[in-house]
């Protein structure tokens, strides 16, 4: 929606290259790929699961499949877009595959350990803490992830992948392959659907 | 002046896309001239901005896992796999062999010569 083309989505040349140097078995390459884009995989795994073992496993996955691939990437899309991408699909995969389970559908999974951490009053903040996460109570938090369930799936994935600073409306649209103008009005209507779910639950 | 008539199809749109700083320049002034006029507007703009920020904080992960652990993972799952499958050209000779050597193929063959044999020595013989 900006007045340029958007910096961040130029001829993808260097991934190309990048990527071959990969496909052909640099692996000091490879591990500089996942340093660089792990913590991206992390948060889009993580915000669409919700459990940090989860997300884990799934970024682990994706990055052997990705490894697998490099030979079909062909800079069409940059590095950072394809590989959220097959993150998202398999988060998605995951997800579909946890709803069908008994431990979740029996809510065997609510109060895990991060939870229980949270809750301590006087638990150590690891170094690793995220700002964003810190000052939402364990009930809200839950509460309000109940209410982004609720959204049609649409709206959620682009309501979630919009949470993550890094990503552009130009780069949500490639992940999904839908118009940036599509991307521009789900949000607006996942945020208004939201707000009003929010407001009448009393969290606005 | 602004048109208010157009803030009624995608002007609310607008304010998300303003939120989220996805505006080009003459559309992001046109929304700050909105803000300032417009109590409604400033009203709506703030719920996006509360709303948003609640997805964000609610969403986030407590932590991330440290990426060094996560390299160690993937070289060592990467150095358990087995070779690289053979090349197609290399599998489609295998795959020939393979056909060659099959035992109903090898039967049949054995077959034929036999029959082929005895049909000469019936003819040397004058019998055919």
């Amino acid at each position: 929606m900006g007045d340029a083309a958007h910096p961040r989505l130029r001829v993808h040349v260097d991934d190309q290259h990048r990527a071959s140097r990969i496909a052909n078995g640099d692996r000091a390459a490879f591990c500089e790929l996942v340093r660089q884009y792990f913590p991206l995989a992390y948060d889009v795994a993580f915000r669409l699961l919700g459990d940090r073992q989860d997300a884990e496993e799934v970024v682990q996955d994706a990055f052997l499949k990705i490894h697998g691939a490099m030979g079909s990437f062909r800079g069409e899309a940059s590095l950072k877009t394809w590989i959220t991408r097959i993150v998202l699909r398999l988060s998605l995969n995951r997800r579909r595959d946890r709803a069908r389970s008994a431990w979740y559908r029996l809510g065997l999974h609510l109060g895990g350990a991060d939870d229980e951490l949270a809750e301590l009053p006087g638990a150590t903040i690891s170094p690793l803490a995220t700002p964003e996460s810190q000052l939402l109570s364990r009930e809200t938090r839950a509460r309000i992830l109940a209410l982004v369930d609720q959204l049609p799936e649409d709206l959620r994935q682009v309501l979630l992948l919009n949470s993550l600073d890094e990503l552009s409306y130009a780069e949500i649209s490639e992940i999904l392959a839908i118009p940036v103008g599509t991307v521009a009005s789900r949000l607006h209507a996942a945020r208004r659907r939201l707000g009003r779910l929010l407001a009448s639950h009393g969290l606005l | 002046m602004i048109d208010w008539r157009q803030w009624r199809d995608g002007g609310d749109r607008e304010l998300s896309a303003y939120l989220d700083d996805e505006l080009g320049r003459g559309r992001r002034q046109a929304v700050l001239e909105r803000l300032a006029l417009d109590p409604g507007a400033r009203a709506a703009f703030a719920t996006l901005q509360r709303t948003d920020e609640l997805v964000r904080r609610a969403t986030a992960p407590a932590d991330r896992p440290d990426p060094e652990a996560a390299v160690s993972r993937l070289q060592a799952a990467l150095a358990a796999r087995p070779p690289a499958a053979p090349s197609y050209a290399g599998h489609r000779a295998r795959s020939r062999t393979r056909v060659l050597l099959h035992p109903a193929l090898i039967a049949s063959a054995g077959l034929l010569l036999t029959a082929g044999l005895a049909f000469v020595e019936l003819r040397r013989r004058g019998r055919l």
